[in-house]
Parts: structure tokens; sequence; C-alpha cells
């Protein structure tokens, strides 16, 4: 009986070592699921390929009336694909660059390339393995049609969606949206400014560093 | 030590993101006659029928209910079917380098494949007859000009020599040789304020009769080694009717009738022939556009009635408000194709102003033409 006892306590007391102990680890990762994953000189590289979907025209000269100011591009669906280099600078904020490339083709087989470089700004939200970052980049674009060149600005915000498949690699799918104008100060091209308007949906393989 | 690695760290992509802006320009300028996106907008596929499409057409007409082209072979449609069919030569292996519709009658200048030989025919009836008085000429040219006090047919024939010689005939009369020879052939005529009016090279004839033409002394200041290219009348809408010469070196002369107005603002490119085709404006107005041929593509002249012959200037198509076609040509390869001649259509129906088709005769990239329904014509190859 006293035997008995004596290996009840025994077991009891490795029963409270055993949970005391697996709820301090539970505790550890908790405070370490809430500890910072990124901090200021963490990098990330992503290359991204997919799907550039034209969207319309929009025609801001005056004059124009508001049912004629959104036209088709005439565009085919095409396809885009880019770099992307960026730094944190704090967990949630990071800072990059993206040099970008598309194709799309016109009905008389034309083809229109654009070349984007783009300063780019993100925002993590985080439900750990995922990561959510909305974007915006701006930059210079180079848009190509034939034997003619434009060079103007672009704006393109966005958004991602990304597993990470452990601490270095992500995968997920990108939405970017390109408005990319181009402006004609000069007769008699004034009147053929237009904005731009695209979708980009790419898939994404995206490396922490 | 970390502090420091973190404010280097912010530097370096403050120094990066300023150099990325600035290379972010407002906007930057590299662009052909027509915006990118606007090219693109009105780009639509190009109807294609039958014919090759690096045909190069000397000259079409129309006569009864068929369209005829001189492209070595001769083809002919009829004007509402779609294939080209090859009519036979007049002997097998002649090549068909010029026709022309005189007095209802088909003309078509012949020649033999290695070149030796020539002969001027007419075609009724699917047969071939020789014009007789031409059987030993080079048939180099024909040009009919049916509005002529008399109507005129202007034949241009090279000697061995590579002299040419302006011939013409009246209905029911044998060809007749002028005095006029220049070792540059006639390529234009026309009869303008009664009077004939022919271009050969660097030289303007001028007269009231056919049989008597003179070197003009009253012509448009051409620069040297510069050509006129071609001659052609249009009406403005008051009716007053006006006498256009394009020449090699990009600019466009024109005669009220008062004499020549001053050289029109050049472009960089030799112009050639005219056509009219009717458009119309944003409140539904029908006009009349003036088409001249080049190079590259062609150019465009409304016809208003106070047009300032001192004060001409071309534009391409899609860059005026009131253009003869914003649809597709500017994306077609007719855009930068060589134009020659136009032939132009009324289908029959003169007073029916916009039921017009216009033919583009390029060299090497085909038959070009522009129909639909008036205020949305486009171009579209045979």
């Amino acid at each position: 009986m006293r035997h008995t006892g004596k290996a009840a306590l025994l077991t009891m007391i490795t029963l409270f070592a055993f949970i005391f102990g697996t709820l301090r680890i539970a505790a550890q990762e908790e405070k370490a699921e809430s500890l910072p994953l990124y901090g200021l000189g963490d990098q990330m590289f992503s290359i991204n390929l997919g799907l550039f979907i034209p969207l319309f025209f929009y025609n801001p000269v005056a004059g124009v009336v508001p049912e004629d100011r959104v036209v088709p591009t005439n565009l085919s669906l095409g396809g885009a694909g880019s770099l992307e280099w960026a730094a944190f600078l704090s967990d949630k904020v990071s800072l990059g660059a993206e040099l970008e490339g598309m194709f799309s083709i016109s009905p008389l087989k034309r083809v229109l390339l654009m070349i984007p470089f783009t300063a780019k700004l993100s925002y993590f939200f985080r439900a750990y393995p995922f990561e959510i970052p909305i974007f915006l980049g701006a930059g210079v674009n180079f848009a190509k049609l034939g034997d003619e060149l434009f060079v103007g600005p672009i704006l393109k915000p966005g958004v991602a969606g990304y597993w990470n498949i452990n601490s270095e690699w992500g995968i997920g799918l990108r939405a970017v949206y390109w408005w990319v104008p181009q402006i004609y100060l000069r007769d008699p091209l004034r009147d053929d400014t237009r904005f731009g308007n695209f979708m980009e949906v790419t898939l994404s393989a995206l490396y922490h560093f | 030590m970390l502090i420091m690695k973190d404010i280097k760290m912010h530097k370096k992509l403050t120094l990066l993101i300023s150099a990325m802006f600035l290379l972010f320009p407002v906007f930057s300028c590299n662009q052909g006659d027509v915006g990118m996106y606007y090219s693109l907008e009105v780009e639509s596929e190009v109807q294609d029928s039958s014919l090759a499409n690096d045909l190069s057409v000397g000259s079409m007409v129309r006569t009864g209910n068929y369209y005829y082209i001189a492209a070595g072979n001769m083809l002919r449609r009829g004007i509402d079917e779609t294939d080209w069919l090859v009519v036979e030569p007049p002997a097998s292996g002649m090549l068909c380098t010029e026709i022309t519709v005189f007095e209802d009658t088909l003309y078509a200048c012949w020649y033999a494949t290695d070149g030796t030989s020539s002969g001027l025919y007419t075609f009724s009836a699917d047969v071939w007859n020789a014009v007789g008085d031409m059987t030993s000429q080079f048939c180099s040219g024909l040009i009919s000009l049916p509005s002529a006090a008399v109507p005129t047919l202007f034949i241009i024939t090279r000697e061995t020599n590579y002299l040419y010689t302006l011939w013409y005939k009246y209905e029911a009369q044998a060809p007749v040789s002028t005095t006029i020879q220049y070792s540059i052939p006639m390529t234009g005529a026309e009869w303008f304020d009664s009077q004939y009016y022919v271009i050969a090279g660097n030289r303007l004839y001028q007269g009231s009769a056919a049989d008597s033409l003179v070197l003009s002394i009253n012509t448009p200041a051409l620069a040297v080694a510069s050509r006129y290219n071609a001659i052609s009348a249009a009406t403005k809408p008051d009716s007053t009717e006006l006498l256009f010469l394009s020449t090699s070196d990009g600019y466009i002369f024109v005669n009220d009738g008062n004499g020549w107005g001053a050289a029109s603002t050049a472009v960089d490119t030799a112009l050639y022939g005219f056509s009219r085709m009717s458009i119309e404006d944003t409140d539904g107005v029908i006009k009349t556009n003036l088409l001249i041929g080049s190079d590259s593509g062609y150019y465009e002249l409304l016809l208003i009635t106070d047009l300032d012959i001192n004060a001409i200037a071309l534009s391409k198509p899609g860059i005026q408000s009131l253009n003869t076609t914003g649809i597709n040509y500017i994306n077609t390869t007719l855009s930068d194709g060589v134009i020659r001649k136009f032939f132009y259509d009324n289908k029959d129906t003169p007073d029916v102003l916009g039921d017009d088709i216009v033919f583009a005769l390029t060299s090497g990239q085909g038959l070009w033409i522009n129909s639909g329904s008036i205020g949305a014509r486009s171009w579209s190859i045979e």
C-alpha cells in the first residue's frame, strides 16, 4: 500500500512536470510568434510570372462625352513577369524595386511591350503561415509598339497572398493593377492622350534572406 | 554599432529610392504620328480577299460591272464579287503595265516578257484587238480625259533611244503623235479651265488642244532635281474647280484658275496621285477630302470653300479632327506603303455623297479598298 502511494506520487510529479513543461514550451512558442518576424535589414527577393489582362483605356480629353471616355484596348490576353527585391524597414513595411515586363498582341498582330521599373512600398498583414502584403509601385515605364517608344510614368497598386513553406521560402499569388498614362502635350497628338488600365495576375515565389 | 548599421541601411535605401524617382518623368515623347494607345483603340482586323498582298498595281479601271487592274497580269472581278480572275493576255507570256477606259472601251499596254515588243490593245467582249497604228510602238502609259471638251486619250510611247513621245486620240480617230518628246515619261494629264495640262518630269505642258500643247510659261517653282509626279482637278463645295500638282520632294501646288498658289508645307516624302473621298463631320455634314498618295501612306486635304491655295498644309489620316478614316488605316501596312495612284468609284450614284469606294494602288503591298458606310470607313486589302 505504501509502495502504491509512492508510485502514485511519482506518477503525479511526472504528470505535473509534463504538463508544466508542455505549457512552458507552448508559452515560449507563443512568445516567439508574437516577436517580429522581420526587422530593418532583412531582405527578400521574388520572382513572378503570369497573365496580363488589358482592361480599358480612359480618354481624359476635354469635350469627350462621358460614355465615350472608357474605350477598349483591343489587346489580347498577354503575359507578364517580374523580378523584385525589397528590404524591410520594419516588421510590416518593406521598400524595394521591381523590374517587370509584359506583352500583349493587337488584332493586326502588333506586339505591345511594356517594361516598367518601379520603386515599391509594401505593408504586410500576417496570419502565420500566411502573409498578405498590399503595395504600391511607382516609377518609369517603357512602352514599345512597332517602331514607337513611349517613356512615361506608371503606378502599380496591388495585393498578394503568400503561404510560407518555411522560414525562407513562400509561394503565392499577386494581383496588380497597372495605371499607365500616356500624356501628349503637343498638338496634334494632344487628343490622343489616354490612361491605360491593365491587370496583372501572377504566381509568385518569395525568398527571405 | 548596431545603430550605425541601421543608419547606413537607411541611407542606402533612401539613395536607391531617390534615384528611382529621379527616373520618374511626368511624360516623355518619342512618338509617331498618332498616340500609341489611340492607335490600338482604333485597330481592327483587316479583311483580306483573294488578291496577292505583295502585288504592285500599275493602274485600275472600272468598265461595266467589272473592275480591272494591271499588275503584270491583268485581273478583273465583278464589282460586287470578291474573287479576282486573270484575264488571258493577247499572246502568251505578255505583261500588262497600264490600262485605262476611253469611250467605254478598255485600253491596255502589253509587253512581251523579254521587253522586246509591246503594243496597245483594246478589250471588248473578252477579245483583244491591237490598235493598228500602235503596233510598232512601245506602249508606256495611258491617260484618259473623258471630261475634256473633246474627250481625249493620251498615249505615251517609248522610243528605242529612251525618249518618250506623247500621242493623243479622239473618239473614232487613230492615235496621233504630238511633237512633245522628253527623256522622262509623261506621268499625268488633266483637263482644267478649258486647258490640257500634261506633266513629264520637271516639265508642265499646257494648251487648249491636244495637238498644240506647249511648255507652260507659268509653272510652280520646282526645286532642282525634283519632279512633278501627278496632276488632278478637284471641286470645292462652292463648285469652284482647282488643279492640284504633286511633286517628288513633298510639295503640293494648287491652281485656282488665276494662277498657281505658293508651295504647300512640305512633307518628308514624295507625293503622287490623288483621289477624293466623302467623309462625314461631327455634325453629320458630308464633305470631301482629297487624298494624296506618297512613299509612306497617304495624306489628306479637306476641300473647304475658303481653302487658301497659298497656305496648303497636308495632314496624315487619324490626326486631324475630320479625317477619312480613324478606323484602322494607321495600323495597316498601307500606312507606310508606297501609294502611287488611287482609283475612285462613285458606284454609279454620283449624287449620293458618301456612297463611294476608293482603291489605293501600291507598289508591292497589294490593292487596298476603302468602303463601308460613311462615318465608319475602313481599309481592307483585296
